[in-house]
């Protein structure tokens, strides 16, 4: 007579035990994940990151007039006009680059930059 | 005579000495004047620091760009190119391999800075500002060798180039 009550009082027990499992599961993943995610320093290179500003990074294409859908192609023959626009279009690239006015210059830790 | 001209001598030059040495090393000495000035501006200080963490992030992203596209759609290609032409340039296939391990060595570096960036960034320099001028010393290493490895990605960019127009001038003009 009193096993049905018996069995649903268990049955609920271990649906609590197994629901707090769960999240616990959840929560422990979840901070080894972001642990990791710190630890390796994946965070300072993500650009999906809202500080990041990838879009003007996306936008270098235009910024440095390169084609954006330049890929030399690693087939086809090798000739000396082949090179030439392979040199053309590398520069534009190269030229980017030299327009960051000296990337990570020491001058902006100084202690006359931060005012001290 | 010859004993006092000598030591005069001597004390001229050690003075120098000093005087050079403090010149070089200006930016990396604690001082009160410092430590004062770090706890009255520490947080215009902390807000300068921020700015150059979220400009330096932004150049990352730019030049670690523009390192994939010169890798991706250059460099390898090139050299699958060439061997598919059944021709060989062992200098050209080496530069690839520099260029990929001085790019991963910028990657490397530049997350070494930033972790001693943030250390920076989470001292309170109200109350603890000669641990922060510690700190911001370190970090100024950091981003020096951030610097170079840039250079030295650079370099060996220029080198490529140049080894290209050198492959390149082999071939006849039509």
């Amino acid at each position: 007579m009193n096993e049905e009550p018996e069995k649903k009082r268990t049955g609920g027990r271990n649906l609590i035990i197994l629901g707090i499992a769960s999240i616990l599961i959840a929560g422990i993943t979840s901070a080894v994940s972001l642990y990791l995610y710190h630890k390796t320093g994946d965070i300072y290179l993500d650009c999906s990151l809202p500080g990041a500003d990838c879009p003007s990074a996306r936008a270098s294409s235009e910024d440095n007039k390169r084609d954006e859908n330049f890929t030399f192609s690693d087939s086809g023959n090798i000739d000396r006009e082949t090179l030439e626009k392979y040199l053309e279009e590398l520069k534009n690239t190269v030229n980017y680059i030299d327009k960051l006015d000296e990337p990570f210059t020491s001058n902006s830790l100084s202690d006359e930059a931060l005012g001290i | 005579m010859t004993g006092k001209k000598f030591l005069i001598f001597g004390a001229v030059v050690l003075a120098l000495g000093f005087s050079f040495q403090n010149l070089t090393f200006a930016d990396t000495e604690i001082n009160s004047e410092k430590l004062e000035n770090i706890e009255m501006d520490c947080q215009s200080i902390k807000q300068t620091l921020k700015r150059v963490q979220n400009i330096d992030k932004n150049t990352r992203i730019s030049i670690g760009r523009s390192y994939q596209t010169i890798l991706t759609d250059f460099i390898t290609p090139l050299n699958i190119r060439i061997v598919k032409n059944n021709q060989s340039n062992s200098e050209l296939a080496t530069l690839q391999g520099r260029f990929v391990e001085a790019r991963e060595a910028f990657n490397r570096d530049y997350i070494t800075y930033s972790q001693e960036f943030e250390e920076l960034l989470n001292i309170d320099c109200k109350n603890e500002p000669e641990n922060f001028y510690n700190h911001l010393v370190k970090t100024r290493e950091k981003r020096a060798t951030v610097a170079a490895s840039a250079k030295k990605v650079r370099e060996i960019i220029t080198e490529h180039q140049n080894e290209v127009e050198k492959y390149k001038n082999t071939f006849e003009v039509k």
